[in-house]
């Protein structure tokens, strides 16, 4: 069973969320299992934080370690851009909207980054469901 | 010395009114029962002990007798009653005022209105004005609303949907129009009253009329002598209110609500100024950023570096979609030019970011609801004032200091309202009574003395706060008020109490 740690810093918090919608999807599960990396996200105006995949466990750091395998580098609005869909992830590279340091290191890094990050934002922002208290049968 | 109590009276005193040496508790009992009926008038403590006390810190006191009201009739003989033998009478439709105005410091008699006082009576679409009872919630009213005239939009606090209309406009609440149209005192156009002496007046637009007036009058406060601002305010100390006129205002179609994050403390304070007079948002809530981490379920929230200290929810609205792109120019233009002068500010949107965030943070925008850091404790407490604009900085800086003195997550909830034309600032407590009662109440009153010395004026004001206040108001008011008190009310009979009467 997947174990996502409740942190308490505000990027952290949303990635927490973003990770807990799909914390059931056996594909989501079969991605983070045993994936064992640490990402360091800096998502601007923000502060950077890592987030460490070790067998199921999912947990935060609330700054930037430095033997990391993979360092995004977005701004919030362009983050914004690509959760809902008006931007594609390879299009931000290419414009140097969004930066990825570390795929030379490992080629697989990137799909299994974008399965795992930005699908995940992907389907939280196209779910239709905005109230909280209806989202499911534990927040009923 | 004769001993006193938290708001300076004298305890001897409280028990002076005898009431019950009049007149028994026995004939009192027999008496509302014939005006109300029995099903309507309860003396068990077990109906008492619910009214005895609120989420504020504010002292207990059990009344003595519970009435639900049906009919002015009935009220109009209760006040009679009341005033012939000094009962004190204290109104009541949901109590979440969180003031402590509800609590019978006196003893007397609850009027609940929420039980059965609670219709909303007429709409008028074309003068856009609702007549409501003051049990009236604002869930009811919105659901109204929305199934029978779509097109029309009330204010909504940040209050949950079981809060009372009335009680809000009357105590000079602010919602989520406030930039727009100010306290919703101002949104009043016609109340129905009754008097010490049961007088039953109607006053606004709607005092035409020697029998009834006509649903479709009640369509403005002037342009005759003021006399709602006798009511407006006066936590109920000089009438019942059994009848009030609200505005109404249109439904914009096209909304796109705004998230501004301010990375310096007091970056907030040059954004709500500029943002107040451009004339293009409905409302702005600013919350220090604790606030959001509480909403999302964490307990006991802390601010960590890179973290914006203050981050607004900007709710916006347009008739049509140019009109929605060129309010967010101006908006964009305003935050720009800011940070050039050297704040930190950026904008995001809000429905998108509170998606991926935590919908739960949804809470604050989508109004009436539940905002679960309220509630989630058993006490909730704050100094909830009306703020000179150009001394926000100053409070923000002053606040946070206090707050992490007292080791407390600071809760500040700031607006800026009717244009520009002046702020509220808010430092909210929740707390667990019994528990940490004690450290709250002081970080309260050491919050209070600071925004009083900067010009302060505070809402709802539980009576602790009037006594401060007293000492700084000036003579001739005091005196005028002191006057009109006594004028509306020579017995003491509604709530008394308040504001240390």
């Amino acid at each position: 069973m997947l174990k996502i740690e409740q942190p308490d810093d505000l990027i952290s918090l949303s990635l927490h969320n973003i990770f807990t919608y799909r914390r059931n999807d056996k594909k989501f599960i079969r991605h983070v299992k045993n994936w064992d990396k640490k990402i360091v996200l800096h998502i601007e105006p923000f502060y950077p934080i890592t987030v460490i995949f070790k067998e199921l466990n999912v947990s935060f750091e609330r700054f930037e370690t430095e033997d990391f395998d993979l360092k995004l580098k977005i701004h919030i609005n362009t983050m914004l851009d690509i959760a809902y869909g008006r931007l594609q992830p390879s299009t931000a590279i290419e414009e140097k909207r969004m930066e990825l340091i570390g795929i030379e290191k490992d080629p697989k890094l990137m799909p299994k980054f974008f399965n795992i990050f930005v699908t995940s934002m992907n389907m939280v922002a196209n779910e239709p469901i905005t109230n909280y208290y209806e989202l499911d049968e534990e927040t009923k | 010395m004769r001993k006193q109590n938290r708001r300076g009276e004298d305890i001897a005193k409280i028990e002076e009114r005898k009431i019950y040496e009049k007149i028994s508790k026995v004939e009192v009992h027999s008496k509302l029962t014939e005006i109300f009926g029995s099903m309507n008038v309860s003396d068990k403590q077990v109906d008492r002990y619910p009214y005895s006390y609120d989420m504020t810190e504010n002292e207990p006191h059990m009344p003595d007798f519970i009435v639900i009201p049906e009919t002015v009739v009935q009220l109009v003989k209760l006040v009679q009653f009341c005033n012939q033998y000094t009962i004190p009478i204290v109104p009541y439709s949901t109590g979440n005022n969180v003031g402590g105005l509800t609590i019978p410091d006196y003893g007397g008699i609850i009027v609940d209105f929420g039980k059965k006082m609670n219709k909303i009576i007429h709409v008028n679409e074309t003068m856009m004005y609702a007549i409501l009872e003051p049990g009236v919630t604002f869930g009811q009213l919105k659901k109204h609303l929305d199934v029978h005239y779509p097109d029309l939009r009330y204010s909504y606090p940040n209050a949950p949907p079981y809060s009372g209309v009335v009680g809000n406009a009357l105590l000079s609440g602010m919602t989520n129009l406030g930039a727009k149209i100010g306290s919703m005192a101002d949104s009043i156009n016609g109340l129905e009253v009754i008097t010490s002496d049961g007088n039953v007046a109607r006053i606004g637009s709607c005092f035409y009329g020697v029998e009834g007036a006509d649903p479709d009058s009640w369509w403005s406060r002037y342009p005759m002598p003021d006399l709602l601002g006798l009511f407006v305010n006066f936590q109920g100390m000089t009438g019942l209110v059994t009848k009030c006129a609200v505005q109404l205002w249109p439904k914009e179609p096209i909304e796109n609500p705004q998230l501004a994050l301010f990375f310096g403390l007091t970056d907030l304070g040059p954004f709500l100024r500029e943002i107040g007079r451009a004339d293009i948002i409905n409302d702005v809530a600013a919350f220090s950023v604790e606030v959001a981490k509480m909403e999302v379920g964490i307990p006991e929230p802390k601010r960590y570096p890179g973290e914006p200290p203050y981050t607004a929810v900007i709710p916006m609205s347009a008739k049509t979609e140019k009109q929605m792109e060129a309010k967010l120019e101006i908006l964009e233009d305003i935050v720009e030019k800011l940070n050039k002068d050297g704040t930190n500010i950026h904008l995001i949107n809000y429905n998108e970011f509170s998606k991926l965030f935590n919908l739960k943070a949804r809470n604050i925008f989508d109004l009436p609801s539940q905002i679960l850091s309220l509630h989630e404790y058993s006490g909730l407490t704050w100094f909830g004032a009306y703020a000179p604009s150009h001394k926000f900085e100053e409070l923000i800086e002053k606040t946070d200091e206090l707050y992490h003195k007292h080791n407390i997550p600071p809760f500040n909830y700031i607006k800026i309202m009717k244009g520009g034309h002046y702020g509220i600032f808010r430092p909210i407590f929740r707390f667990k009574k019994f528990t940490d009662q004690e450290k709250i109440v002081k970080c309260l009153e050491e919050i209070a003395d600071v925004c009083i010395d900067l010009g302060c004026i505070p809402y709802k004001t539980p009576s602790w706060l009037t006594v401060k206040l007293r000492t700084k108001i000036n003579p001739g008011w005091l005196k005028l008020f002191e006057k009109i008190k006594t004028c509306m009310d020579p017995n003491n009979i509604f709530n008394p109490g308040r504001w240390n009467t």
